[in-house]
């Protein structure tokens, strides 16, 4: 290939895409990506970026049908809507969200290999190639295991492994880490920027996650409602971090806090990207020794300590039929009204713990009791009424043709009356903001209003507790946000709401009571403050406490800070202009 | 449990024996079975389909629990066939009773005879030997490893991809429907109702729901393959482990020929027919 053509591999010119019977997705785009360099787009849900990713290898506009305007180059020279998306693939290789659809063979060796066979790569290419990948992605040692039997971040290097595998000019990868827990994506999204620099790949990376990347890509680009909003080196994007923020961007929450110090009239110069820089940047400014005596800091909600327990699990083990022991000699107690996070890596058996709440798993050994009842004994109707579980994609319980009946069919199979039934589904449809909707067709819907309408479903069932599982995945910021305000709001008035999630920043903004799960057992059980303390714990568990917990540590202050808002509180009192 | 229903290199002999053999011991099994309506015959077929899954490493509890989804279907079959199924001379047949009798209005007296029962036994067993038998052969035959047993016999390349991408997607069908079953059960969803028509609706909630993500999920899953070059250049793409006959592939497929040869000589002979039970039990 000529060097020209090298220098930009993959060029957006003026695209402009509409799903048929859609608006545009995508307006005016226009991005040309350099060799080598790491490039993130990042976004807030339906701003288009999954539809850049379609359009790099042809799957706009081949397999979805629509308008496309503008042109998509491929290695200076191939026009996508003229090759085969497998043609183009073969130079640009593309992984989507969602690691159960991108693997489809039967174990890791076979998956990995799937792609360069396809392109008819020498054996021995392909054999040299797939052991280097193995040895980079640490799946050697589960070459012959079917990939759905891998951790999340493993299934995630496995599908990343399977593109390499090709060695494709151009990598792009849609959201690669969505469903890993926080040092498992670090390492997945190190890996991808190692890669980068040592294979010299052009990489467009989208990702939510500017935190962890905001150290690792050259060029950041922010598409809001289908448009670029901002783009440049990520320090300059993150000028405007507050405005960012405000669009629902889960943002680095130094970067943030420090922004919403200078606004308030503090002399920073340079936003800090990353913990150590925010130290240099903040310390000057600060009296260290009033912050280390700063009073404590008073907790966020009532508490809850002589409540009745609703939750009482006794030396509770599960092992799964297929000889997978989950969970090991759990004790636990929930009170009335508390606002508790479970959280740990992949497989720590976080889900298994919480799915003998309302009885969908029975113990193998030990016993569950919810709000009085023996969950191995009581019935599906006495469960569900006690217990809501909210799951992660709302498309697992949608069927009915219109949100009414979908809001109406649990009150109606725990046989209540007419009347109640329609009164609990005009309750449940205010709560959620969702009455205008109860007529409508739920299939035709936006994900955020089926998620709307998922909740609102097991809210008319009047559940003593609310299970959210994982609500920030396959969620941007701001959709998981409004997911938990909603569970503030249902705590306000008396629920007791368990949170699954490995989501640190969110946990540490609403929970709480921490309970960390490693290796089906618990690890540590505590109240918020003094779990993003624990930090070898939680490196155990593969998790990091929030950035702001780590600074106010770095800064001197004795307690955890658990919000950009409550560090801007404790900082403002203490130093500053 | 959706990847139960996967190939899992188990390492048995059964694994290592290439996939044209494995396939020939299916196809002996279901064209057997075919010509067989004897209930001890067919009894000692699905005997041997457990045998076989046992030397492939897949123990016996593992493969009645998997046989257990089916049942209610088979359940229903049983019944059809004893309602509807009568001996081709119920003048000579061994009359039990009648389901209904005179008394009943609207519906009509429906004569049973032991020759029905013995059949109905039969058709009830074959059902269970033909998804048995293609379970432990999807446990046992990786999809990759069938696209090119069926290339080649000759099977034109894009059907075989197709063919080995529909069995890697039977698990995360299965994988959707326990996500879905396990929403809808948190909403006190019931399967136990008597009545088979409002048994039957009961599924809706969960077949709508799985319908619609697998459909999302075939989607996605095709995208997935054609970025990594599915149909690129199929007759030039590389095989790493070419297929090769062993002298044990040999010896296997001459075993399962000679059985498949027996069988349909049994069968077409009619010493496999359900008259052969019914005899042995003095009818």
């Amino acid at each position: 290939m000529p060097g020209g053509e090298r220098q930009h591999p993959l060029v957006y010119d003026r695209v402009a895409y509409a799903y048929r019977g859609g608006e545009e997705a995508v307006r005016d785009v226009s991005i040309r990506l350099e060799e080598g360099k790491v490039v993130l787009i990042t976004g807030p849900s339906g701003a288009g970026k999954t539809t850049v990713c379609r359009m790099a290898n042809g799957l706009i506009p081949h397999e979805f049908k629509g308008r496309l305007a503008g042109s998509v180059t491929i290695a200076g020279r191939y026009d996508s809507r003229k090759l085969s998306v497998s043609a183009l693939s073969k130079i640009v290789g593309v992984l989507s969200q969602d690691p159960e659809t991108q693997l489809f063979n039967p174990t890791v060796e076979e998956e990995i290999v799937f792609g360069a066979c396809n392109y008819g790569l020498p054996v021995e290419t392909i054999r040299e190639r797939t052991e280097r990948l193995l040895e980079l992605t640490r799946l050697k040692p589960h070459r012959h295991k079917n990939p759905h039997n891998l951790s999340g971040g493993q299934q995630q290097s496995c599908a990343l492994a399977s593109i390499l595998a090709f060695d494709p000019l151009v990598l792009v990868l849609d959201e690669p880490t969505s469903n890993i827990d926080p040092i498992g994506s670090q390492q997945v999204l190190e890996l991808v920027a190692r890669l980068a620099r040592e294979e010299n790949r052009t990489t467009l990376l989208v990702e939510h996650k500017i935190e962890e990347l905001a150290d690792l890509v050259d060029e950041m680009i922010v598409l809001h409602e289908g448009e670029i909003l901002h783009r440049g080196p990520v320090r300059e994007v993150l000028e405007h971090v507050e405005y960012i923020d405000s669009v629902g961007l889960s943002v680095p929450q130094v970067t943030l806090l420090c922004a919403k110090l200078r606004s308030a009239g503090w002399p920073i110069e340079r936003l800090p990207i990353g913990i150590e820089e925010a130290v240099e940047v903040l310390a000057p400014l600060i009296d260290r020794e009033a912050l280390s005596r700063a009073p404590q800091l008073p907790p966020r909600r009532v508490q809850h300590g002589e409540e009745e327990v609703v939750v009482e699990i006794t030396g509770l083990s599960h092992v799964y039929r297929d000889g997978t022991r989950a969970l090991s000699g759990v004790d636990l107690e929930i009170r009335r009204g508390e606002f508790v996070g479970v959280l740990g890596q992949n497989g720590s058996g976080k889900t298994t713990l919480v799915k003998h709440l309302n009885g969908l798993l029975k113990p193998t050994e030990g016993t569950v009791t919810v709000a009085g009842l023996d969950t191995r004994k009581a019935t599906i109707a006495q469960m569900a009424q006690t217990v809501g579980y909210i799951f992660q994609n709302p498309d697992s319980q949608i069927f009915k043709m219109k949100v009414g009946d979908e809001l109406a069919f649990g009150p109606q199979n725990v046989g209540l009356s007419e009347e109640e039934v329609a009164k609990r589904v005009r309750e449940a449809a205010g709560d959620l903001e969702i009455s205008h909707l109860l007529e409508k067709n739920p299939f035709f819907l936006s994900k955020g209003e089926k998620q709307r309408i998922a909740v609102a479903a097991v809210m008319a069932m009047k559940p003593d507790i609310l299970v959210l599982d994982e609500p920030t995945t396959g969620q941007d910021f701001k959709r998981a946000r409004e997911i938990m305000d909603l569970a503030v709001r249902l705590h306000a008035e008396g629920q007791t709401v368990i949170v699954i999630t490995h989501d640190m920043n969110l946990a540490a903004e609403y929970c709480d009571r921490v309970v960390i799960m490693e290796g089906g057992r618990v690890l540590l059980d505590a109240p918020a403050r003094e779990a993003f303390l624990a930090r070898k714990k939680l490196e155990a568990s593969s998790l990091r406490p929030p950035q702001v917990t780590v600074l106010g540590e770095a800064l001197g202050y004795r307690e955890a800070w658990l919000t950009v808002d409550e560090a801007v509180e404790m900082l403002g009192a203490s130093g500053g202009v | 449990m959706a990847y139960e229903v996967a190939y899992q290199d188990r390492g048995t002999i059964i694994h290592r024996l290439d996939p044209r053999v494995k396939l020939l011991w299916w196809l002996s099994i279901n064209v057997t079975l075919a010509t067989w309506n004897d209930p001890l015959f067919l009894a000692l077929l699905l005997g041997s389909v457990f045998a076989y899954g046992r030397v492939a490493g897949i123990p016996f509890a593992e493969n009645a629990r998997h046989l257990l989804p089916v049942l209610p279907f088979v359940a229903f079959v049983l019944v059809a066939n004893i309602a509807f199924w009568r001996p081709p001379d119920p003048a000579a047949a061994n009359l039990i009773g009648h389901l209904f009798g005179e008394g009943v209005p609207v519906l009509p007296a429906i004569p049973v005879y032991w020759e029905t029962l013995i059949f109905s036994v039969g058709t009830l067993l074959r059902l269970l030997t033909l998804v048995l038998s293609a379970l432990i052969l999807i446990k046992t035959v990786s999809p990759s490893e069938l696209a090119l047993a069926v290339v080649k016999m000759g099977v034109p390349p894009e059907i075989g991809m197709a063919l080995s991408m529909t069995i890697a997607y039977i698990p995360v069908v299965i994988g959707q429907l326990t996500a879905v079953m396990e929403a809808q059960q948190s909403r006190a969803w019931n399967t136990k109702v008597s009545n088979p028509i409002a048994r039957f609706r009961a599924y809706v909630p969960i077949a709508i729901p799985t319908f619609f993500r697998s459909f999302q999920a075939a989607e996605a899953m095709a995208s997935a393959m054609m970025s990594r070059g599915f149909g690129y250049d199929v007759d030039n793409r590389t095989e790493l482990n070419p297929l090769r006959f062993r002298r044990r592939d040999w010896a296997a497929a001459g075993a399962f020929t000679a059985a498949l040869v027996i069988g349909v000589s049994l069968g077409f002979a009619g010493i496999a027919k359900y008259t052969f039970t019914a005899g042995l039990l003095g009818l």
